[in-house]
């Protein structure tokens, strides 16, 4: 095991006691609420992360998939069904709707690619917004219930830290296994990986389907933690947020998505509270970073720390390394 | 390297050709870039293609590769019709080939770089739940490739420090690691300087004599060199086929040439 890695590992588990400790800190129920809300959001950011960093794919549509899978739980729900049925149909929802997305976008590129999932995005709110007799249009769906072992707030806290934590362990082999090194050739090169054998859409597709399954669940954990789903959960301004997350944090970074998430929830949460234009809070927050770190925070402060350790290891002076900074450090 | 060229399979029977191109044209609007271009070649045959610069070489290269497909003409690759079969089906027939403009990858190693061209098109790829291993057969025969154009001791740096000339040695090592059973060439020694290219030269020179090569070429020497046959192209035309011998005495060659050979 290389050094980094073994940094990587130490601090993803340092992080995940942190945060598995998070709500025995004399918290407040508002404050583990909000905790969960950051753990969903990172979920679902990641997958944005792995399809934009590995696929050179930017999506506009992730909101809409997680959106999706909300209300397949909801109708279910609604219909008086089962846990179970609820849990396999907002799966079933989420991975038709980002099937339909795959077959539709796995020949485009860039640009083409980022409008293809926008528009997709909207017809998943349009629907939403129509389609009343099974969303309840405008109202929404409420009262939706979660399984009865997660029902008190803490369990369902740590619940979602076991789910960050085997998400982003389970992108992360992806991204390292030949199936991501695969896709990191597709996105520099289509026309080399095409001539080296590649039937380069299977891949995509295959890439989005796993960045697109994930974000279902995370759309069924939303629903599970707000009881309740609109249309407003597959607006397009929920996708949005999700890539300023990743930049926020650092495309391609494994704990990005976490500290993006955090800074975003807590913007909208917490400083809303008190200044009412929030969203230019959050501009602000994100031109600054754009500006001095641009690649995001997490993937600035790996930056530094690697270049300051290999400033030492040729045997300049040891400069004091902030302690903190360490959990911070990503699996480059 | 011998042992890594499969011998051609097939329905076809001994020297049979690898590849036939029949009357292929390629027009890009207005621009007639391939016009009428007819081709054979033998198993084991190594051809040059000379012509200046925008006589249709590139373009005639990607349609045998596949990356364009011809307006007009037909493609036999191994005795079957590939005219409107993609690139990915090609390469897993048997085509390798290198790039005129380098699209290497460059953020990733170059040892990286040929595992991926390794892989190609083989289950392998898809492989999701286990990471690269630095041991195993993929690994073993990419760094064979590298070691067979001279490149080992630079298998773990990245694509970017690599200068010119290794990136086009990279280039053929990412060919050969595929295996192919015809490799095309395309102005595999553009840039390079004197030496470089006499190494280039050498490398060409010892991949197995069973291994049919088109190369297209700039530099008259270099394609006359290294070729039992050469076409010399103008205008997305065909202007002569012949030995290298033939087609250095040819008045037209000449003219087309003329004042030209140290051009690049
Ligand atoms: N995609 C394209 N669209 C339009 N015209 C093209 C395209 N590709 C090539 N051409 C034109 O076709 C002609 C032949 O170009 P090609 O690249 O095949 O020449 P070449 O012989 O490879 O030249 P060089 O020696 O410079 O590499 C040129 O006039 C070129 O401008
Ligand atoms: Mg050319």
């Amino acid at each position: 095991m290389t050094r980094d890695r073994k940094v990587g590992l130490g601090a993803m588990a340092l992080l995940l006691l942190a945060l598995a400790s998070y709500p025995y800190l004399g918290t407040s129920g508002y404050q583990v609420s909000i905790a969960s809300t950051v753990l969903i959001a990172a979920i679902l950011a990641s997958t944005v992360n792995f399809l934009a960093a590995d696929g050179g794919m930017a999506s506009l549509g992730h909101g809409a998939i997680a959106g999706a899978a909300a209300y397949g739980a909801g109708w279910a729900s609604l219909q008086g069904h089962s846990m179970a049925t609820q849990i396999a149909l907002a799966m079933v929802v989420g991975i038709l709707v980002t099937t339909v997305y795959g077959v539709l976008s796995m020949r485009t590129n860039g640009i083409y690619f980022l409008m293809v999932t926008l528009a997709l995005g909207m017809v998943v709110f349009g629907l939403a917004y129509r389609l009343s007799s099974v969303t309840r249009g405008e109202n929404g769906i409420t009262g939706i219930e979660r399984p009865e072992v997660l029902a008190e707030p803490w369990a369902f806290y740590l619940f979602l830290v076991g789910c960050f934590a085997v998400t982003t362990a389970a992108l992360w082999v992806v991204s390292r296994s030949p199936f991501g090194a695969t896709l990191r050739g597709i996105r520099d090169s289509e026309s080399r990986m095409r001539s080296l054998g590649y039937y380069v859409p299977a891949y995509k597709l295959g890439a989005f389907m796993i960045s697109g399954t994930i974000a279902s669940l995370a759309g069924l954990l939303a629903v599970w933690h707000t009881h309740f789903v609109s249309p407003s959960a597959t607006e397009l301004g929920r996708s949005v947020l999700l890539i300023v997350m990743v930049l926020l944090g650092g495309l391609g970074t494994t704990l990005g998505p976490l500290v993006g998430a955090a800074i975003v929830i807590l913007v909208e949460n917490v400083v809303s509270n008190s200044v009412e234009r929030w969203p230019t809070v959050l501009g602000l927050i994100f031109i600054l970073t754009i500006l001095f770190a641009r690649a995001g925070l997490v993937g600035s402060a790996a930056k530094v720390l690697r270049r300051r350790r290999r400033g030492t290891d040729a045997g300049e002076p040891d400069t004091a390394e902030p302690a903190g900074l360490t959990t911070t450090t990503t699996i480059p | 390297m011998a042992a890594a060229v499969r011998t051609a399979p097939g329905p076809r029977g001994p020297g049979a050709p690898v590849l036939v191109a029949d009357a292929v044209g390629k027009r890009f609007g207005g621009v007639q870039a391939v016009d009428g271009i007819s081709l054979t070649m033998a198993p084991g045959e190594r051809i040059g293609v000379i012509g200046p610069n925008g006589a249709g070489k590139t373009t005639l290269f990607k349609l045998l590769a596949g990356d364009e497909l011809p307006t007009a003409g037909t493609v036999e690759l191994f005795g079957q019709d590939v005219t409107r079969v993609g690139t990915a089906r090609r390469a897993r027939l048997g085509l390798g080939r290198t790039f005129q403009v380098s699209n290497l990858f460059r953020d990733m190693t170059v040892l990286d770089n040929v595992r991926v061209a390794a892989r190609g098109g083989t289950p392998r790829a898809r492989v999701f739940w286990r990471p690269q291993r630095p041991k195993d057969e993929i690994s073993q025969r990419a760094l064979a490739s590298l070691e067979s154009v001279g490149l080992s001791r630079r298998a773990q740096d990245t694509v970017a420090d690599l200068s010119h000339g290794e990136q086009r040695q990279l280039e053929i090592a990412m060919a050969l690691v595929t295996e192919p059973e015809i490799l095309l060439l395309d102005e595999p020694a553009a840039g390079l300087s004197a030496v470089e290219r006499s190494t280039l030269r050498r490398l060409i020179e010892e991949l197995p004599r069973t291994l049919p090569i088109l190369l297209i070429e700039h530099d008259m020497s270099l394609a006359l060199g290294l070729t039992d046959r050469v076409m010399c192209m103008e205008n997305g035309r065909h202007v002569v086929t012949g030995t290298p011998q033939e087609v250095r005495d040819n008045e037209t060659v000449k003219a087309i040439y003329l004042g030209r050979r140290d051009k690049k």
